[in-house]
């Protein structure tokens, strides 16, 4: 690698960094002349998007947002992306920005693909040579080369969504802001974008945020797990901190939230999880694990085990298996194994 | 606060006329995209418009001016009546149309309404084009260069200002674009357009004239057809406007940094 001591030194440099940023929105009922006039008639209401939140991503770092609707991911992003201000705090960016933050914004459904490349290419701030330099990348990664002369109306969601990420990827930009990524894109569309994210990583700082537990895992250096602006531990991390400080032989209860281990446990089932010892686990056991410093429990089944030099693993995989379900699990990880 | 290290970030003038000029692509684009005559709106559209108009309200003033043939009198002033009154009201609408990419991205707003000025002015070229041929063919026409650079830049001048104002007032209140469609109705009637200023009482003519639009479009009429004019208004209106303008976008830009929460 000829550019690794350069790779080395950038890697260095913090291209975004929040210090102390609050936002806090007041939604106003009454934003009309009259009420000003008038005097207002209903109260105001006062939502934090962001809450006292420090972190800052690196040149060749990936941040990971999670936490439910509402809990301030948007919120940060446009807030890194310059679109909104901070009430207190500051935000400190160092790079040109290609932000999707609502996919398929600023596309226009009565243009063509590639009229809307160059369009949103603009609006991202991009210049007309480089769009036309990345045309090419643009059009063969969203996978709509056939349908490139049509208006986008014609598109389906999906497409106009690979199409929207697609633009904001290939910009040469330093920084890239994904909301929701890939939320609607399909297994195939999954695997590129994984793919072609860690190709890039290192010419770039990426904030991303989604619902996708396997993409965070996947993809993210640091995951910033929010609850109501403020990345404060949530009601699932202390559970979890619990679970880890109960003795070996107990048992506690869990329920089932998704499907991945259809049709031997469904979503909704509750499950007796005993917490025993990581080495009593054998192949074809389901276990009950976190994934890393994310606050959600995975009951999987274990389909292996290998050894590295320090620590062992075993490789789990949920039953109805879609995709990329499959994980890697340690001591460290591990809760305990469903009965 | 937001920091952004060095100038990065921000685009070049280069750029942002291009985003601008884009803008501008997709509001002609779009504006007759799936009519069964597509881009010869753009032709038709303003002639139609300024021909009948014109044509209906020449025959109430027939007698007023001798000088020419009413109907290029009333064609000359539509051509800027209608680029001023749509080039406002669309720019009053322009920030809430494109709300989804202003709350999504940062880019400088006033480049969405330059593009809308951009793509009405090519309605005003159209109407221009028109004026010149329906003068020559009735052998009033005459050209004044400096006369008309004059009274085309002190009109997208006027516009410009006008278009910020409106567009940043809308949206903070959704009331400015009835507001302006009412003003607009009103500035209608007070700028002879369809009527000759001497058709005016002696005692309102001077209230007119401090209307910007009537010596403007005076200008515009003068430049084009054997009309008396006075340049130095139209240099001074050019002079005000800069310096209003200047002022104006330091308001805009104090205005658009709430855009993304109010939109």
């Amino acid at each position: 690698m000829p550019n690794y001591c350069k790779d080395m030194t950038q890697q260095k440099e913090t291209l975004i960094e929040f210090k102390n940023v609050t936002k806090r929105f007041v939604i106003k009922p009454n934003r009309q002349l009259r009420s000003y006039i008038l005097g207002k008639q209903k109260k105001d209401v006062s939502v934090y998007g962001a809450r006292n939140l420090n972190f800052s991503v690196k040149r060749g770092e990936i941040v990971g947002l999670y936490g439910p609707n509402g809990s301030g991911k948007s919120t940060i992003l446009r807030l890194a992306a310059g679109i909104l201000n901070p009430d207190m705090g500051n935000i400190m960016v160092g790079g040109s920005i290609a932000s999707v933050i609502e996919l398929g914004a600023g596309l226009h459904y009565e243009l063509t693909g590639e009229e809307n490349i160059y369009l949103y290419g603009t609006i991202l701030g991009i210049s007309q040579r480089d769009i036309y330099s990345n045309k090419e990348k643009i059009i063969s990664f969203s996978g709509i080369r056939k349908f490139i002369k049509i208006p986008i109306k014609h598109y389906s969601t999906g497409m106009r969504a690979r199409l929207a990420t697609a633009i904001a990827i290939f910009a040469n930009t330093d920084i890239l802001l994904l909301d929701e990524a890939i939320s609607v894109g399909d297994g195939d569309f999954r695997e590129k974008f994984i793919r072609t994210i860690k190709s890039i990583k290192n010419k770039k700082a990426i904030l991303f945020s989604t619902h996708d537990i396997g993409l965070l895992q996947h993809l993210s250096d640091t995951v910033l797990v929010l609850d109501h602006g403020s990345a404060q531990s949530t009601d699932n991390e202390i559970a979890i901190w619990r679970i880890q400080t109960l003795p070996f032989g107990t048992t506690f209860k869990g329920k089932v939230a998704s499907n991945s281990m259809y049709p031997t446990l469904k979503r909704g089932d509750v499950v007796k999880v005993n917490k025993s010892k990581f080495s009593a686990v054998k192949k074809g056991d389901i276990i009950a694990f976190k994934l890393g410093n994310i606050p959600e429990i995975v009951m999987h089944r274990v389909v292996d085990f290998y050894k590295d030099k320090e620590k062992s693993y075993c490789i789990t995989k949920g039953d109805s298996s879609i995709g990329f379900d499959v994980w890697k699990v340690t001591e460290d990880d591990y809760l305990g194994k469903v009965t | 606060m937001y920091k952004i290290r060095k100038s990065i970030g921000s685009l070049k003038l280069k750029d942002k006329f291009s985003t601008a000029l884009i803008f501008a692509k997709r509001d002609i684009k779009t504006r007759y995209a799936g009519s069964f005559l597509g881009t010869a709106w753009i032709v038709l559209y303003p002639m139609a418009m300024a021909t009948i108009t014109s044509l209906v309200f020449s025959i109430a003033f027939q007698k007023t001016i001798q000088e020419i043939p009413f109907f290029i009198y009333t064609l000359a002033g539509f051509a800027c009546w209608i680029f001023f009154t749509q080039s406002i009201s669309s720019s009053a609408r322009s920030l809430v149309q494109n709300r989804e990419i202003i709350i999504n991205n940062k880019i400088d707003t006033e480049l969405i309404i330059i593009g809308v000025l951009i793509s009405r002015s090519l309605d005003l070229l159209v109407t221009t084009l028109f004026v010149v041929i329906a003068s020559l063919t009735l052998h009033v026409f005459i050209f004044s260069l400096p006369t008309f650079i004059l009274s085309i830049l002190a009109l997208i001048l006027i516009v410009l200002i006008l278009s910020l104002l409106v567009a940043a007032g809308n949206a903070y209140f959704r009331d400015v674009q009835a507001l302006t469609d009412i003003f607009l109705n009103i500035v209608f009637y007070a700028t002879p357009i369809v009527y000759p200023l001497v058709a005016i009482p002696e005692k309102y003519r001077g209230l007119l004239t401090l209307n910007p639009l009537t010596s403007i479009i005076s200008g515009f009429r003068s430049a084009l057809l054997p009309l008396p004019t006075n340049v130095n208004y139209l240099m001074i209106a050019v002079i005000v406007e800069i310096l209003l303008l200047v002022f104006v976008y330091r308001l805009y830009k104090k205005l658009e940094r709430k855009f993304a929460e109010l939109l």
